[in-house]
């Protein structure tokens, strides 16, 4: 555990299996793979972006959040005992939540909303992550179980959460500690001394927890981009190169005449979208041939960047884009984190 | 589990395989639900028509992965709503009346006041009351129990330029027509909304009208001449009236 190893889990195992049975080969790689300690930093860089989306995804609903959450909201008590008999629901139940804990108590229901608040700030801010990565993955949970407003995007905020959880609730367990930091966490993991610390973690050394972390985060967003991906095709529209027509023309606020004002160069138009969808089926589909190969990953980050956009804007989904950012930043090494900050560095303003 | 050569491996033999096993515990389950999710609409002799899942991908699922992953709040198929263009726009209003059954009050769904967020989320819930069904009536005539009532079904019927909610006997629904129902979850939905909605503004009862419009098809660049005025029309679906 003393030697500094800044290889990412973006990079190639290399194992050298001569006089060894090919399993143990296989064996010491899937090791070396998701166990091999990395240099944290990456993980530390993911929290403060994913503690970023939490507040900007919660705090929004601060002045509606009893109606959206609780008990006495848009999904209320009597929903949840019919949605209970209800055969559709019977294999996705409505999952759990601590606001259900208030009640119909309004003043209860605000005060586990500010603390939520609180806990996910703290835990952006790197303060005693072992417990407040853990606060903040029940919150991101106990935030998106209203079936009432469920949207695609909330699963993947509760995978971000769920897999920094793995890597902090673990994170610099192996070394011999303060009874604090071993309970709490390091108290003190500000993205500025991070950074400043050149290749420290927690406690200056290479974290499992945190390969293990990004590993799994990495191959959650593949499943989901791919599964994705693959269930687009089950539908005329993407084959046809149409698919992301209808976004742009959302029915309720699109006249006749505003469609066809593109008509006049249509066959242009609908060149544009259909190259589009295409390009984001193969995006989708081909990840994982790419995901992991440095040479692609600007193929891998501008497409996750240009989703984000078309997320946004298109489609007007505020929450998807920066979540599959997330999962996909999660494949930077960090070699290339390392290299951005010292970047970042001699760009800024030095004090005399 | 000692080093050797260029290989690291630096976590105790235990670690790595309790590790080993909850990782793949952990994608199996999220692989077997994603793969336990229906499929289609896939064209079929008797019209569009959804594929019920792969067997064994079911039958995993059902073994641990929907508890685990409802427990870490996890649990989805990732087949996503956003992947289905053609979706028709949708929103609702709620008629709050007094114990006359005058209209006191409207309340807009998506509102044009909420913010962005808050108005994303309303869009979601009124997408979700636009779930209609179809209904399929009966291959042959029912003929109701000694002593009960013949079966009936919810089914949508057209009233006074808008749909409402009607109980037809099931050997009643029309067979000349396509015929759709709301789903349970959209009426559920309806209803717990309408209760909050007298919660938060006050009333004898509340009316949910939706509005729905079908997506505007691509075709429309080559149309050679605009389409009729009432093409574009919005449908306006009564769920009825609700008391507290």
């Amino acid at each position: 555990m003393n030697g500094r190893n800044t290889r990412g889990p973006g990079t190639t195992a290399r194992v050298r299996a001569a006089d060894h049975p090919a399993w143990l080969g296989a064996w010491r790689a899937w090791v070396d793979c998701w166990f091999r300690p990395i240099d944290p930093v990456g993980l530390h860089v993911l929290r403060v972006l994913a503690g970023i989306l939490f507040l900007a995804w919660l705090l929004p609903f601060a002045a509606r959040a009893d109606g959206l959450f609780g008990l006495d909201g848009w999904f209320d008590r009597t929903a949840y005992r019919e949605s209970a008999r209800l055969a559709d629901d019977a294999r996705s139940p409505p999952g759990w939540s601590i606001v259900y804990g208030c009640g119909a108590n309004r003043a209860a229901f605000y005060a586990v909303y500010a603390a939520s608040l609180a806990v996910v700030g703290l835990f952006t801010l790197g303060v005693a992550t072992r417990i407040t990565s853990i606060l903040t993955w029940i919150a991101a949970v106990s935030f998106t179980a209203n079936p009432a407003i469920a949207h695609d995007a909330d699963a993947l905020v509760v995978a971000v959460a769920f897999h920094l959880m793995i890597g902090y609730a673990f994170l610099g367990l192996a070394s011999p500690r303060s009874g604090r930091i071993a309970w709490f966490g390091d108290m003190n993991q500000s993205l500025w001394r991070v950074m400043r610390r050149k290749g420290a973690g927690d406690s200056g050394e290479p974290s499992a927890a945190a390969n293990v972390a990004l590993r799994m985060l990495q191959a959650h967003t593949v499943i989901v981009l791919v599964t994705s991906g693959l269930h687009k095709l089950q539908f005329g529209d993407w084959w046809a190169g149409v698919a992301l027509w209808y976004p742009l023309h959302p029915p309720l606020d699109t006249s006749f005449e505003e469609a066809r004002s593109h008509a006049s160069h249509g066959i242009a138009y609908l060149t544009l979208l259909s190259i589009g969808a295409y390009a984001t089926l193969a995006w989708q589909i081909a990840l994982p041939a790419f995901a992991w190969k440095a040479a692609w990953r600007p193929l891998l980050l501008g497409g996750a960047a240009i989703g984000w956009a078309a997320n946004t804007w298109i489609y007007g989904s505020p929450l998807f884009g920066p979540a599959i950012a997330v999962g996909c930043l999660a494949f930077v090494t960090p070699d290339a984190w390392r290299c951005a900050a010292a970047f970042g560095g001699r760009l800024a303003p030095r004090s005399k | 589990m000692s080093s050797e050569g260029e290989s690291v491996q630096e976590v105790p033999a235990w670690i790595a395989v309790s590790g080993t096993v909850c990782i793949l515990g952990h994608f199996i389950a999220v692989i077997a639900v994603a793969l336990a999710a229906p499929s289609g609409p896939w064209p079929s002799p008797a019209g569009g028509g959804m594929s019920t899942p792969p067997q064994f991908a079911y039958s995993l699922a059902g073994a641990y992965p929907v508890r685990y992953l409802h427990a870490v709040g996890m649990l989805n198929s990732y087949h996503f709503l956003l992947n289905r263009p053609a979706l028709p726009g949708a929103a609702f209003e709620v008629r709050l009346k007094d114990a006359s059954g005058n209209v006191t009050q409207v309340v807009t769904v998506p509102s044009a006041e909420s913010g962005y967020l808050v108005g994303h989320r309303e869009g979601i819930l009124a997408r979700a009351l636009a779930d209609d069904q179809p209904v399929e009536p009966p291959q042959g005539e029912v003929i109701a129990a000694p002593g009960q009532a013949v079966p009936s079904t919810r089914i949508w019927e057209m009233e006074g330029g808008e749909l409402v909610l009607r109980d037809v006997a099931q050997h009643l629904i029309p067979r000349d027509r396509p015929v759709f129902r709301p789903s349970e979850r959209s009426l559920l939905l309806a209803r717990s909304f309408a209760r909050y909605a007298l919660r938060r503004h006050g009333g004898a009862s509340a009316e949910v009208v939706r509005h729905t419009r079908e997506a505007i098809p691509p075709a429309v660049l080559f149309l050679s001449s605009p389409p009729p005025p009432n093409a574009e029309g919005v449908l306006k679906s009564n769920f009825g009236e609700f008391a507290p």
